[in-house]
């Protein structure tokens, strides 16, 4: 079909067609929008979930270290961790576990998931391991 | 006399749900997206977690080297089972204990296309 068919076409039904069709686009888009942008949140959502859980399993693996060694963990340990984050510590005669624990914020506050992070790390105590 | 339909008048000229189309297409490249962001970002996390584990159970055989392999090698394996992981490799040399841990994914899909990550750690004394 030719260029000039089409136009002819478009001419001839402007009263009808044309009309009709005027603003569907604009409408399909306003509907489509929001969902392209809340998928892109859920995206970034989960970025940033996979950010706090790597920055919880290090936080773990490191104040298990520290305490292994015999040392405390310093005052303000909390603050570098995630708000909300809680961390619980549990000493055996030879291994410590720390293991920290959050809830997550769902990123549609309407719908809440109820997404919990938690890492666990244990060592072993070296001032009982080291002496025979 | 009655206009016969011609499927060109519709499809070429009327642009009526082009943009669902299109928009269409975009969500569903970005639900595939974010599906395997979700996988990458599940492994990469039990990624860390097992060279955590490898960490602390190399530390944990190089306490007990002193004692001998053995011995060293049966504490990293406590360890390495502590952290969920499990002691694939454990070779001492001199003051030094090198360790190969390994995790199976937890995820079933996610195990169909990475099996299992490991991790090598060294620690001396």
């Amino acid at each position: 079909m030719t260029k000039y068919r089409c136009e002819w076409l478009r001419a001839r039904r402007l009263s009808t067609t044309l009309r009709r069709q005027s603003g569907y686009a604009t409408v399909e888009f306003a509907l489509t929008i929001p969902l392209v942008v809340m998928i892109t949140a859920i995206c970034a959502w989960l970025l940033g979930l996979t950010a706090t859980e790597v920055r919880l399993h290090t936080a773990a693996a490191s104040a298990a270290r520290i305490l292994a060694r015999g040392q405390e963990l310093p005052p303000d340990f909390g603050q570098y961790l995630p708000r909300q984050a809680q961390y619980q510590v549990l000493r055996d005669r030879t291994i410590v576990r720390v293991t920290i624990r959050m809830n997550s914020r769902s990123p549609i506050p309407a719908i809440p998931l109820p997404i919990r992070l938690s890492a666990s790390a244990v060592a072993a105590r070296e001032e009982v391991m080291s002496v025979p | 006399m009655s206009r016969s339909w011609k499927p060109w008048q519709h499809s070429v000229c009327g642009e009526q749900g082009s943009v669902t189309i299109m928009v269409t297409c975009v969500i569903l490249a970005l639900l595939s997206l974010t599906g395997t962001l979700a996988m990458l970002g599940q492994a990469f996390i039990q990624q860390r977690a097992t060279e955590s584990a490898a960490d602390l159970a190399a530390v944990a055989g190089a306490q007990m080297l002193i004692q001998g392999e053995q011995e060293a090698c049966a504490n990293a394996r406590r360890v390495a089972q502590l952290n969920r992981t499990e002691l694939v490799d454990c070779t001492s040399h001199e003051s030094n204990v090198l360790v190969v841990v390994r995790q199976k994914m937890e995820s079933e899909r996610l195990r169909s296309v990475i099996p299992a990550v490991t991790a090598t750690s060294r620690a001396g004394y």
